[in-house]
């Protein structure tokens, strides 16, 4: 009798063990298999090799009631464009005064202004959204990328010639508010080069320009996680002049949806050259990867999570709408 | 004799034929690697000319506006 019921209670316990080890890598095996996908759709193209609206467009913004703002390096000038695509305003021009632009290139918005980063010059123009410029910020050093957190508070990458690189807040007088200092991965000229964005809790996210690095650092400045997607130890580097330079762009721009993914584009190092485009978590996981139809300097993500890139070697604008489905 | 001659002429246009086959395949060879090489380096060239700017001389951070130059190129033109 004795027998028999350790018997039936070891049939139990093998029956269980069996079930929890059966269920656990059927589920395992489901995750695994079910992914994300992401395709476009493609809802707005702004700009051709016929209308003229755009030459070279570099940075794009859009607002709340869906007007698109672009700059335009080879016609210095700022755009303004409907929601349907067809341009209201032009400002700028050529020159060093006020307004007006000598290399316009990163472009940003708070509610009232409008913000434009010179790349040959250590300042970032402020316009209203009527075109109009307000005023200008002054800063230390040229802008390397660069994200408007409020009317009176800018995020700025700088470029500058030290070891150690930081984000500067900066006010409307350029007087820094606040800085997180960061490590880049290797000593040399232009290694801790990085794209910016910030979340809504104020977390920071760099995508370093020459190095196989993603991180994400919290409010306070702490590293919370730093990941590499292509398993690239070390990018090419040559003499140049009498600076070694890095030759291969990893990363070229990071910018996150509504939900607080992360969207990096990857440069020359990727599958796809400046087409891929890396999704992450908030938490770092990497979601999934899609593939922008033409290369791309830059991406940018509204508020209604329309992704806007490149076609055509700038002439052109895309408004792409992201449809996100799970595939098993 | 006539037919001798023929046959020396057939092979020496086959000659003919696979010389210029040859020349032609090592000109698209060369070429396509000598365009390639060109773009590759547009930045660096640029970057070089920047450098060499009499006019980023009388400034300090010079250079660094040379690198932003840079990394806009790499970003935009190239990759």
């Amino acid at each position: 009798m004795g027998v028999l019921r350790e018997a039936v209670s070891c049939a139990g316990l093998l029956t269980f063990a069996v079930t929890m080890f059966v269920v656990h890598f059927v589920s395992a095996d489901r995750a695994k298999a079910e992914s994300l996908k992401i395709s476009l759709e493609e809802v707005l193209s702004i700009g051709s090799l016929e209308d003229g609206a755009l030459f070279q467009w570099v940075g794009v913004v859009s607002d709340s009631q869906k007007f698109i703002y672009v700059t335009d390096a080879m016609d210095y000038a700022l755009k303004k464009f409907d929601p349907e695509g067809k341009l209201v305003k032009r400002a700028g021009g050529k020159g060093q005064g006020p307004g007006e632009f000598s290399a316009p290139r990163l472009l940003d918005r708070s509610d009232m202004y409008l913000f434009v980063s010179e790349q040959y010059m250590p300042m970032i123009k402020v316009f209203d959204r009527d075109l109009r410029h307000r005023f200008d910020i002054p800063l230390r050093a040229p802008v390397g990328d660069m994200k408007v957190l409020a009317d009176d508070l800018v995020a700025v990458a700088v470029l500058t010639a030290r070891r150690t690189s930081a984000v500067l807040f900066c006010n409307q007088k350029g007087e820094v508010v606040r800085g997180l200092e960061f490590f880049g991965s290797e000593e040399g000229v232009l290694m801790d080069m990085v794209s910016l964005d910030l979340d809504v809790q104020g977390n920071l996210y760099l995508a370093y320009n020459f190095a196989d690095r993603i991180e994400k650092y919290s409010r306070s400045g702490e590293k919370v996680w730093s990941r590499n997607l292509l398993g690239i130890k070390k990018v090419e580097r040559k003499k140049v002049s009498s600076f070694i330079v890095p030759t291969e762009i990893v990363y070229k721009d990071v910018a996150l949806d509504g939900s607080g993914n992360i969207y990096v584009l990857g440069g020359e190092l990727s599958k796809e050259r400046s087409r891929d485009v890396y999704v992450l978590s908030p938490d770092g996981k990497h979601l999934a990867t899609f593939t922008l139809p033409q290369a791309s300097h830059c991406i940018y993500i509204d508020a209604e999570n329309f992704l806007y890139s490149r076609a055509n070697e700038g002439i052109t604008l895309k408004k792409y709408r992201m449809v996100l489905s799970r595939e098993k | 004799m006539r037919r001798n001659q023929i046959r020396i002429r057939d092979v020496r246009k086959g000659t003919n034929v696979k010389g210029w086959i040859f020349v032609v395949l090592f000109c698209v060879l060369f070429c396509s690697l000598f365009a390639v090489d060109v773009h590759a380096g547009e930045c660096e060239n640029a970057l070089v000319r920047c450098i060499n700017d009499p006019y980023w001389h009388t400034t300090l951070a010079g250079p660094v506006y040379c690198a932003a130059g840079y990394l806009f190129c790499k970003k935009y033109v190239e990759g």
